[in-house]
């Protein structure tokens, strides 16, 4: 969280990150350039290369997609989320290495423009065994120098979170495009089956992931709450809800944290203005609601952050009958203070 | 993420189930299998390593 912009609003976490990552990386690297000379002695440097920086890169992509619905399964991998944009750019730029060596290599030398090269040099789109697969690598390279571009939380405020994260959804076609490029690229030439292999794993990992992560979220959004004549919906037992956490609840349409501090209760908006990150899933620190994904933070019963910050979320009526937690559930406009319910068994407070 | 963003996103996700491992399917069945090698030719008497 930050009241102003930064190339990196650096700290210990994201060295820490980013030096496994460089570390990582440089590792994976020297191994498979190191193993590949030994294995394929007649093999050329440039090869190797394109070879290491490709196979880095869809293997990060790999673990860059599986983030999201691991933290989404388990909560145990969120910290791994905190930073996944630089895992992004890292791996835009091992698939930008990995395109600029394949085009020096293989389109460089003739009399057309290397970029058109990619695209009339081989014209047999018809066929699978035959296909110029390279124009599919530089189409998902496009889209991912758009993404590395626009990964600064500059473009995430002046774009908003909802047209930022439909933007940097064009990762599952980049992802497609790149699968596409391995299978009717470096699958049709490679004899052993052991690359086609860690390829439909990893692909299948994948989509497994996705698909139980999005039919869990599915399941909570279907458990929609429906309100009373007088709008409010019960939520649980006050006293059910842990100490300084939240109980989500799904109420027309969209998802409310209720959370619990001390003996009261207040509501505000599953949603956080940064990333869209599930703020029911943060807990109370220092007072304010922190958001589990990067640490935005939020007043309980306003939904305002604490200054000099700036960001606003709905907050939502509550109160407590009879020791059950209840919601109103129209939305107020962010920002706007309401009294938190205490929880008193057995006596009727609304606010 | 909004309902709206989830729903889309549980879209693409059954879309790319079905697309991705077809596709992957397909370009694996449509390889052609290598030419044998010529026994008579030696690279090494290609690249003039060997007299």
């Amino acid at each position: 969280m930050s009241v102003q912009y930064q190339a990196i609003g650096w700290n210990r976490q994201k060295r820490i990150y980013d030096s496994t990552l460089a570390v990582g990386v440089l590792l994976y690297l020297a191994l498979f350039a190191g193993i590949g000379a030994l294995v394929h002695p007649n093999a050329t440097i440039e090869t190797l290369l394109i070879r290491a920086f490709g196979t880095a890169a869809l293997l990060l992509l790999h673990v860059i997609l599986s983030i999201g619905p691991l933290c989404r399964l388990d909560r145990r991998f969120l910290p791994l989320l905190y930073n996944r944009r630089h895992l992004g750019v890292t791996m835009f730029t091992l698939s930008l290495a990995h395109g600029v060596f394949a085009i020096v290599q293989f389109h460089a030398l003739g009399d057309v423009n290397p970029l058109v090269s990619i695209f009339v040099s081989n014209t047999r789109y018809t066929s699978l065994a035959d296909f110029p697969f390279q124009s599919l690598g530089f189409a998902a390279l496009l889209i991912l120098f758009v993404m590395a571009a626009t990964s600064h939380d500059f473009w995430l405020h002046n774009l908003s979170a909802p047209v930022w994260k439909r933007l940097h959804m064009l990762v599952y076609v980049a992802y497609a495009l790149l699968i596409a490029h391995v299978t009717l690229g470096a699958l049709q030439s490679e004899t052993s089956p052991l690359l086609a292999m860690i390829v439909g794993i990893g692909l299948a990992t994948v989509l497994s992931l996705h698909l139980a992560a999005a039919f869990r979220e599915r399941r909570v959004d279907d458990a929609c709450a429906t309100a009373g004549r007088d709008g409010f919906v019960e939520v649980c037992d006050a006293a059910e809800i842990p100490e300084n956490r939240a109980v989500v609840v799904s109420v027309a349409g969209e998802r409310v944290a209720v959370f619990r501090y001390g003996d009261r209760i207040s509501a505000i908006s599953n949603v956080c203005r940064h990333q869209g990150g599930p703020l029911g899933e943060g807990r109370i620190i220092d007072g304010c609601v922190t958001c589990p994904w990067h640490g935005y933070q939020y007043l309980p019963d306003s939904g305002c952050s604490p200054p000099p910050f700036t960001e606003k979320v709905p907050t939502y009526r509550v109160r407590v009958i009879d020791g059950k937690a209840h919601v109103r559930a129209c939305p107020l406009p962010p920002g706007t203070r309401v009294e938190p319910a205490p929880i008193r068994q057995g006596e009727r407070t609304q606010v | 993420m909004t309902q709206p963003l989830r729903k889309l996103h549980r879209r693409v996700m059954i879309v790319l189930a079905v697309l991705l491992p077809a596709a992957f399917v397909a370009g694996l069945a449509a390889r052609k299998s290598p030419a044998p090698a010529n026994p008579r030719i030696h690279r090494e008497t290609l690249l003039g390593n060997r007299p």
